[in-house]
């Protein structure tokens, strides 16, 4: 592709036809667009003052739905600008000191977003010519949350577990050892199995939030406002003839795999019809405090626990792996379950998590 | 007359000690394995209120729970999920399937005592 762009000349002079060459030549900056957006890392360019003036995709979901990117704003309103400036001085430094040959080409450092538990893996590079006075830049940027967090207790997890667990034994060992020891060191070793007991069962809980945060932190899900997410549900099971209300929230924000979804919201309306005969099947897309929920409605009396248990082993058919439908639902961090909706009428209900912020 | 305390969970060392906590307490304890067992015993004797494992074989702790809940005999027995189910969004599936309280494992014994005190107020 960039043999084409750049050798034209060349493969004219051949006589090759070759008809994407002409419009990959004149529509270059459609291409570096592409490019640009499909990279899988942030990328902010800012000119010499720390103003952006271009930023891709990942850029802007690294910010999540905030629309924090703007052209013409300031770096430092996004993140801190203390190792920016550190970052972009060693650059500089090091430029003065080396040969073209050896110059690096950027400087890698730790930067955390202003105001937000968010940390990034950053790289800077000049994008002005090593002679230009104050230099424009570009950052590049990837979310490390999940490893850097200096709370975050992934890192500590084999040590944090270690001291309770040996002490437990031991004192275990002593118990069972030494029956004949004192009623004083025995409640002694007692306490200790107490103390030591609530000290793992910490560490427990700050591993089940880590492993919990670094699922979040990982980008193969896409984060949807419920306004996008319940329209286009909508628009997909209205379809299918079945009716659907939604309230959603602009504020409130999914991570869903689209595809894996709408394969389960298809899977679940064919069970519910096969095995409640009904036609009168409605659907409500709503927000709940810590959920969204996607209820299926129907009169008549809630599914057995027993059907819902079977159905989450279901394989989907067209799913990616042919993935069950628990499967599916634990990617996402979701449940199903079916329970009365009022008086006349019971539901199935998927829930969904919302996408927590730290600084809420 | 002693509230009765109707524990159902598959695993003999935590039922160990929650028979032991709930005598302590000045309850009444009976326990079974699974959630038929669970029924049966129910049907014989309502019990006050029942710690009630998730994951058992032969009716888990949800369907037992809905169970009691569709019941108008049954409806309002007090009930905490004991279990090792511990995403929110289980918690969630418990409280809406109609648990009183929902306590993940490991848990903390006075806590749990509480819970149960407070219930049978």
């Amino acid at each position: 592709m960039f043999h084409a762009v750049t050798e034209p000349s060349t493969l004219f002079d051949q006589g090759i036809q070759i008809p994407l060459i002409d419009s990959f030549y004149m529509d270059q900056g459609s291409l570096l667009k592409t490019l640009l957006y499909e990279l899988k890392d942030g990328v902010i360019v800012c000119d010499s003052g720390a103003r952006i003036t271009l930023f891709n995709q990942a850029a802007e979901d690294l910010f999540g739905q905030y629309k924090l990117l703007k052209k013409g704003l300031s770096l430092y309103a996004l993140c801190y600008q203390p190792p920016v400036e550190e970052a972009l001085r060693l650059l500089a430094y090091q430029h003065s000191l080396s040969s073209q040959a050896q110059m690096l080409p950027y400087i890698q450092f730790i930067n955390k977003a202003v105001g937000r538990n968010q940390y990034f893996r950053c790289r800077v590079s000049f994008s002005s010519p090593p002679s230009a006075g104050k230099k424009s830049f570009v950052l590049v940027l990837e979310d490390i949350s999940a490893w850097y967090t200096p709370e975050n207790p992934l890192l500590l997890k084999i040590e944090e577990f270690r001291a309770p667990m040996t002490n437990i034994r031991a004192a275990v060992e002593n118990l069972t050892e030494y029956p004949e020891m004192s009623p004083v060191m025995r409640s002694a070793f007692e306490n200790v199995l107490v103390q030591e007991t609530h000290n793992l069962t910490k560490a427990f809980d700050d591993l089940a939030r880590s492993c919990n945060v670094l699922m979040q932190t990982q980008n193969h899900l896409m984060e949807l406002s419920t306004e996008v997410l319940f329209n286009y549900v909508a628009h997909h099971l209205e379809h299918q003839g079945i009716p659907v209300t939604a309230t959603p929230d602009t504020a409130i924000c999914v991570k869903v795999d689209i595809y894996g979804l709408l394969l389960m919201l298809n899977f679940l309306a064919d069970k519910i019809r096969l095995e409640q005969t009904k036609k009168e099947l409605t659907c409500k897309a709503h927000v709940g405090e810590q959920f969204i929920f996607l209820d299926f409605i129907w009169p008549g009396k809630y599914m057995a626990t027993g059907s819902v248990s079977a159905m989450l082993e279901e394989q989907l058919e067209y799913s990616l792996g042919e993935m069950p439908l628990g499967s599916l639902l634990h990617v996402m961090d979701g449940d199903i379950w079916s329970q009365q909706h009022n008086k006349k009428k019971s539901m199935l209900r998927l829930a969904l998590p919302i996408v927590k912020r730290a600084d809420n | 007359m002693a509230k009765y305390v109707l524990i159902v969970d598959d695993a003999p060392n935590i039922v160990l000690s929650l028979e032991f906590l709930m005598k302590k307490e000045g309850y009444d304890v009976h326990s079974v394995s699974n959630g038929e067992e669970a029924m049966a015993a129910i049907a014989e004797k309502i019990p006050d209120l029942i710690l009630l494992d998730v994951m058992m074989p032969r009716k888990d702790g949800y369907e037992v729970c809905q169970e009691l809940r569709a019941s108008p005999d049954w409806r309002d027995i007090k009930i905490i999920m004991l279990t090792a189910k511990g995403r929110d969004v289980e918690r969630e599936k418990g409280l809406a399937l109609g648990a009183d309280d929902y306590v993940t494992k490991p848990f903390a014994t006075q806590e749990l005592v509480e819970k149960v005190n407070n219930l049978l107020g």
